[in-house]
């Protein structure tokens, strides 16, 4: 845990006077490369011997796809066979060693226990290995910054149970219905053992907030692949990159200017969270703006409890209003704050508005690598700035800049433009993300939140709330973007791309 | 009750109440018709509901590959806007 000036807990980069390869910011830029150059390398050897005949069978494959005509009688079966055939052999030309290895608790309905088991096989060994990879990798981390690995390792094994225990808390039926994301369950967990009992001190090694947040956001660069930005077209950019930059601008300032929210990171911690994607976007601007981990967690309660309503109430608006599945789904997909909600959400209104809003919220989700650079940025030059001089100096942003930001997008842009070489570029990057990066990402983030717990007090959140305006910044926030992104989903489906909301409900 | 043990009732009083609400209560609030239909909707469509980002969803591949089906190859749909504006 970090501490500020003030004493105060915050998502922050330190850079001390120390060799740089100590710095926090560059440890877990290494622990994530390494990952990923890892996982890259054995995928790499483990590829099929008639790799390339493969290749072009998946692109004959594809070609017979697209020359199938609509209109001719079992078009629907064929291109379901094909398709069938194209994703057998991108399975093989995605090699995923480390795929098996790395799980964590699954679903379950009235047996606690069978959250532990994949389709009927327990994954004890599994939870074992994950453990054991994870360990290395982050008492490595720990031991470069100076720091008692042997102390981190013992206390990590407790902040790892924590972690495996949310899961299952959140993998029960009832529980994942609703979208009540395994974040919510880390966080009150860590809360209830600091609020009762304390922290203890054996166990306070273990809650390195900053090292698993910005580890697993760098590994999240591997999935901000900016090539999916296209998915949609030019509707899609509208939706997602148009509105929410403005919504996101908007309600900052109106919480810096009418609501006078005093702390500026809660502001924008909240802003990004309601306006991007939840909890994703929320972590990846605390980490830029150095928010307390209060406010993470705030923010963050805040946009789940809202996401609960959302994903109730607005399929009904949908149905109700007649606006149809295609622009419902668009602003089921602009709108709901949580990733795993808007599908779900959207698959209540039907399949095309699942497809419309699971694709827009991708788009929305390539947003968070521009959006925390942008904020890091913003808050080095203006926020955190000398009030002494005039104009921010370089040297000075440089000094304070975060530079796990630049991981994240070096990795982000390096990725995609693998992504971006064709068949093999993109079977390469599937074999890096879905084989290991996007699992070590969902532990992290676990960890992180029950690490937050842990260091945070119920006492701050009730200095926080006292005055209301937190909730009043999201309710505005949320009504500014509902009515913003409807706008918006109709004038482009109906005005400007008719013809793209045609083919959509073809 | 001394702080500490006052801190210890707590603590063990919360996770008594978890554990009934996990073990007792959703599991029977499961059994609903409704929340069986909703799950089994999500799980069919290959849905994470506790998804943080795109990839999380199972189905995201499928998704992306039917879109892409649609815009691919119909470019003036989606990149120019109708003749006339």
């Amino acid at each position: 845990m970090s501490a500020g000036n003030s004493g105060e807990s915050v998502v922050q980069a330190t850079v001390a006077h120390r060799p740089w390869y100590r710095i926090e910011d560059y440890v877990t830029i290494l622990v994530a490369v390494f990952i990923i150059g890892s996982v890259g390398l054995w995928s790499w050897m483990m590829r099929p011997l008639d790799y390339q005949e493969l290749v072009a069978k998946s692109t004959m494959v594809k070609q017979q796809i697209a020359k199938l005509d609509p209109n001719a009688e079992g078009y629907a079966d064929e291109k379901k066979a094909l398709e069938g055939e194209a994703k057998g052999i991108e399975a093989k030309l995605a090699p995923m060693p480390f795929k098996n290895w790395l799980v964590r608790p699954g679903d379950w309905t009235s047996n606690p226990l069978d959250a532990f088991l994949k389709k009927g096989v327990p994954i004890y060994s599994g939870l074992a290995i994950t453990f054991a990879i994870l360990l290395v990798l982050l008492m490595f981390a720990v031991r470069v910054m100076g720091k008692s690995a042997m102390r981190f390792g013992i206390a990590f094994a407790v902040v790892f149970c924590m972690a495996v225990l949310s899961y299952v808390l959140a993998g029960q039926d009832v529980i994942k219905a609703y979208n009540l994301e395994y974040a919510l369950w880390a966080l009150l967990l860590g809360l209830l053992v600091s609020n009762t009992t304390g922290l203890p001190g054996w166990l306070e090694p273990g809650a390195r907030t900053e090292l698993y947040i910005k580890t697993g956001l760098v590994l999240l660069g591997a999935e901000v692949l900016f090539n999916k930005l296209l998915a949609l077209g030019v509707p899609g950019i509208l939706i997602s990159w148009v509105v929410t930059p403005i919504v996101l601008i908007g309600t900052y300032l109106f919480g810096q200017y009418v609501l006078k929210i005093p702390s500026k990171s809660l502001n924008m911690v909240i802003s990004a969270d309601m306006s991007v994607c939840g909890v994703s976007a929320a972590v990846a601007t605390a980490a830029a703006c150095k928010a307390k981990k209060e406010e993470l967690s705030l923010a963050i309660g805040l946009s789940l409890i809202f996401t609960v309503i959302m994903i109730v109430v607005q399929p009904y608006v949908v149905a109700w209003s007649g606006m149809g599945e295609i622009i419902g789904g668009a602003w089921i997909g602009g709108t709901i704050d949580s990733t795993g909600a808007v599908a779900a959400a959207g698959e209540l209104v039907g399949d095309k508005a699942k497809d419309v809003a699971a694709t827009v919220k991708m788009i929305q989700n390539i947003l968070i690598g521009v959006i925390a650079f942008g904020v890091a940025l913003y808050w080095v030059s203006f926020v955190e700035r000398d009030t002494t001089s005039r104009k921010p100096q370089v040297s000075e942003i440089w000094k304070r800049f975060p530079r796990f930001t630049l991981g994240f997008l070096g990795i982000s842009l390096i990725l995609s433009y693998v992504q971006s070489q064709g068949i093999e570029g993109r079977m390469f990057v599937s074999s890096i993300v879905d084989g290991a990066t996007k699992s070590i990402r969902e532990w992290l983030f676990c960890l992180a939140f029950v690490s937050i717990g842990l260091e945070s007090n119920f006492r701050e959140y009730k200095h926080m709330l006292a005055s209301g305006k937190p909730v009043v910044l999201y309710i505005v926030g949320q009504a500014f973007n509902l009515t913003l992104s409807f706008l918006m989903a109709w004038f482009v489906f109906t005005k400007l791309y008719p013809n793209a909301m045609e083919l959509l409900y073809k | 009750m001394s702080r500490r043990w006052r801190a210890q009732f707590y603590l063990w009083g919360t996770i008594a109440a978890a554990v009934a609400v996990w073990v007792v209560l959703l599991p029977r609030i499961a059994q609903f018709s409704s929340v069986q239909d909703r799950v089994r909707k999500y799980r069919e469509a290959g849905i994470e509901t506790g998804a943080v980002f795109y990839s999380d969803h199972p189905a995201m591949r499928d998704i992306e590959r039917r879109v892409d089906g649609v815009v691919n190859g119909r470019d003036p749909a989606f990149w120019e806007l109708p003749s006339g504006r």
